[in-house]
C-alpha cells in the first residue's frame, strides 16, 4: 500500500477515513447510549431526497444531503420530545419516502448520474480535497461542542428526566446533538454511503463499550476502532479489489463479533450481558 | 413549620384519563411524609407534579412559595429504579456529581471543587465510597439504590422526594436503609411513596394514601390517620410487608 501513498486521491482517502473515525467515534458513542441507530438511519435514508433534489436543480447534492438531514433530525426531534407514541412509524416512513424522493428526482433528471452508486454505498477512494476541509471544520464543531457541553450532553444521554429538574436546557441540548448527527451522517455518506452509515456510526462505539466505562474513554475506544476498521478495510478492498464501503463495514462487523466473543468469554461466570 | 412542598387543589388527566382529582397537601421541614396507594393509584403522577414534570390540568404547585420549575432545585428525587439503563458508561462519582448540574449556572457547566467535596461527602454517607470509581453496572441493586440516593442527596435539598425506593433492596438490607432516612431526616424533609404500608408505617410521622384522590386527615396520630386513610384504600395493600414490623409497632402502643 506504501506506494499508493504518492497518489494524492489515495491520502485523501487516508485522511478522510481518519476523519470520518474521529467524528463517527464521537458522535457514534451517542447514537449507542442513547439507542439512536434507527433515528440515525431514518436521517441518513431521508439524506437521500437531498441528494436527488441536488441533482434535479444542479446544485451540490452535499448541500441537498445536509438539508434533507437536518430537517429530518429537526422533524424527529421535535416530535419525539412532544412523547409521540408512533414515532417509530414516522421514522420508517422517513427512511423510504426519502429514499423514494431521491430515486425519482434522479430519473427525472436530465443526463447520466455519474457517482450515484457512490452516494448509495459510499467509495472513500473519490473524496475531493475540498471535502477534507468541511470534514476538517465539522470535526472542530462536534469536538468543542463536546469539550464544552460534555457534562450536559452526558446528563440528558443518561437521564433526561433529571437533566430537566436540574433546569438544563434539556430539548435545546437534544436537538443540537441531533443536528450533529445529522452533520456526521453526511460526512459519512461519502465514506461508506447513504445505506452503510448506520454501521459505521454504530459498531465502533458498541465494541469500545465493551470495555470502558467512561463515556469519554467509550469515545476514544470508538476513534480507534473505527480508524483500524476504516485503514484495514481499505487496505483489504485494494487487495481483493473489492468496494471500498462495504469492506469496511464488514470489517467492522467482524470485529464486532469478535469483540462479542472476548467480553463473553472475560465475563464468563458472571453471565452478563451488556 | 415552613411549608416546603404545597399542593392545591390539583387536578390531572394523562391520555384523557383522570389520575389526580382533589389533591391538597403540604409537606413541612422536619415532616417524615408516607404516601402509600395501590398501583396506578396516581402516586408517581403526584411526585412528577411537584417536580414540576406534569402540569396539573387545576390547581396550584408552590416549591417554597414559588413555581416548581424556578424553585426545584431544593428537591432531590429519588426515581423508580426501573427507569435506568445501567449498562451506560459511568462511574459512581460521576452519576452522584450529575445531581450537582442543577447548581451550576452559565452556558457550560463544569464541575467546581465544592461539587467534589461534596460528592464525596455524601458517598462517605452513604457509604459508598469505595464504589466510586466503579461502573455503576457492575453494583449491587442495593449499591445502585444508594448511588441514586446518594445523587439525590448531593444537591443538598431541603425535601427529598422517594419513589418506591426498596423495590429492589434486599430485605435485610431494607432497616439499614430505613434508619438512613431517619438519620437525614435531621436535615430535610423526607415524602416517601410506597405500596408497602407496614414497612413505612413505623418511620412516618404523617401517612396519606392516595387512590386517584387523597385520603389523609393531616393528624400527626399515625395509627388513626392510617386506619382512617386505609379506609379508603383496597385491602390488598395489607398483605404487603413484613410482619415482625407490624408486632413491634402493636408492642410500642402498649
Amino acid at each position: 500500500m506504501i506506494p499508493l501513498l504518492e497518489f494524492e486521491f489515495f491520502r485523501n482517502a487516508l485522511i478522510a477515513g481518519i476523519l470520518a473515525s474521529v467524528a463517527c467515534g464521537i458522535m457514534g458513542t451517542y447514537v449507542v447510549v442513547r439507542k439512536m441507530s434507527y433515528i440515525s438511519g431514518g436521517i441518513s435514508h431521508a439524506a437521500f431526497g437531498g441528494i436527488g433534489l441536488g441533482y434535479f436543480l444542479g446544485f451540490d447534492p452535499i448541500l441537498g444531503a445536509i438539508l434533507f438531514s437536518l430537517s429530518s433530525a429537526m422533524g424527529i426531534g421535535y416530535i419525539g420530545m412532544r412523547g409521540s407514541r408512533s414515532i417509530d412509524t414516522l421514522i420508517g416512513a422517513l427512511w423510504a419516502s426519502g429514499m423514494a424522493l431521491g430515486v425519482l428526482l434522479i430519473a427525472w433528471t436530465p443526463g447520466y448520474a455519474p457517482d450515484l452508486f457512490s452516494y448509495l454505498f459510499g467509495n472513500i477512494l473519490l473524496v475531493p480535497f475540498q471535502d477534507l476541509i468541511l470534514m476538517g471544520a465539522l470535526i472542530l464543531l462536534i469536538v468543542g461542542s463536546i469539550l464544552l457541553w460534555y457534562n450536559e450532553f452526558q446528563a440528558i444521554s443518561f437521564d433526561d428526566e433529571y437533566a430537566t429538574i436540574c433546569n438544563l436546557p434539556v430539548q435545546i441540548l437534544q436537538l443540537y446533538l441531533l443536528s450533529l448527527v445529522a452533520l456526521t451522517v453526511v460526512m459519512l455518506i461519502r465514506v461508506v454511503g447513504v445505506i452503510l452509515v448506520i454501521a459505521l456510526l454504530t459498531i465502533p462505539g458498541a465494541i469500545s463499550r465493551l470495555f470502558t466505562s467512561h463515556l469519554y474513554t467509550m469515545m476514544l475506544g470508538a476513534i480507534v476502532i473505527g480508524a483500524l476498521c476504516t485503514l484495514a478495510g481499505m487496505a483489504a478492498s485494494y487487495t481483493i479489489n473489492a468496494p471500498s464501503g462495504a469492506t469496511i463495514i464488514l470489517i467492522a462487523a467482524l470485529a464486532y463479533g469478535g469483540a462479542i466473543g472476548i467480553d463473553r468469554i472475560r465475563s464468563g461466570s458472571q453471565g452478563k450481558v451488556r | 413549620m415552613a411549608a416546603i412542598i404545597e399542593l392545591k387543589g390539583i387536578f390531572v388527566k394523562l391520555g384523557g384519563r383522570s389520575v389526580l382529582e382533589d389533591v391538597n397537601f403540604t409537606v413541612e421541614s422536619g415532616d417524615f411524609f408516607g404516601l402509600i396507594g395501590p398501583n396506578g393509584g396516581g402516586k408517581t403522577t403526584l411526585i412528577k407534579v411537584i417536580l414540576g414534570l406534569i402540569r396539573p390540568e387545576q390547581g396550584d404547585v408552590l416549591v417554597e412559595g414559588e413555581s416548581p420549575q424556578s424553585k426545584r432545585h431544593i428537591l432531590g428525587y429519588v426515581p423508580q429504579y426501573r427507569t435506568y439503563d445501567f449498562t451506560y458508561p459511568l462511574t459512581v462519582k460521576e452519576m452522584v456529581l450529575s445531581g450537582r448540574l442543577g447548581l451550576i449556572r452559565g452556558p457550560f457547566r463544569k464541575f467546581r471543587e465544592q461539587d467534589q467535596r461534596k460528592a464525596e461527602e455524601v458517598m462517605v454517607l452513604m457509604g459508598i465510597e469505595n464504589l466510586a470509581a466503579r461502573p455503576i453496572g457492575e453494583l449491587s441493586g442495593g449499591q445502585q439504590q444508594r448511588a441514586i440516593i446518594s445523587r439525590a442527596l448531593v444537591s443538598e435539598p431541603h425535601a427529598l422526594l422517594l419513589d418506591e425506593p426498596t423495590t429492589h433492596v434486599d430485605p435485610r438490607m431494607e432497616e439499614e436503609f430505613y434508619d438512613t432516612l431517619e438519620s437525614l431526616r435531621k436535615r430535610m424533609a423526607i415524602l416517601l411513596v410506597s405500596h408497602d404500608l407496614t414497612a413505612i408505617s413505623m418511620h412516618v410521622n404523617k401517612i396519606a394514601c392516595l387512590n386517584r384522590r387523597l385520603y389523609t386527615h393531616g393528624t400527626k396520630e399515625v395509627s388513626e390517620d392510617m386506619l382512617s386513610a386505609l379506609y379508603h384504600c383496597p385491602v390488598d395493600l395489607l398483605a404487603h410487608g413484613i410482619p415482625h414490623r407490624v408486632l413491634r409497632t402493636h408492642e410500642e402502643k402498649s
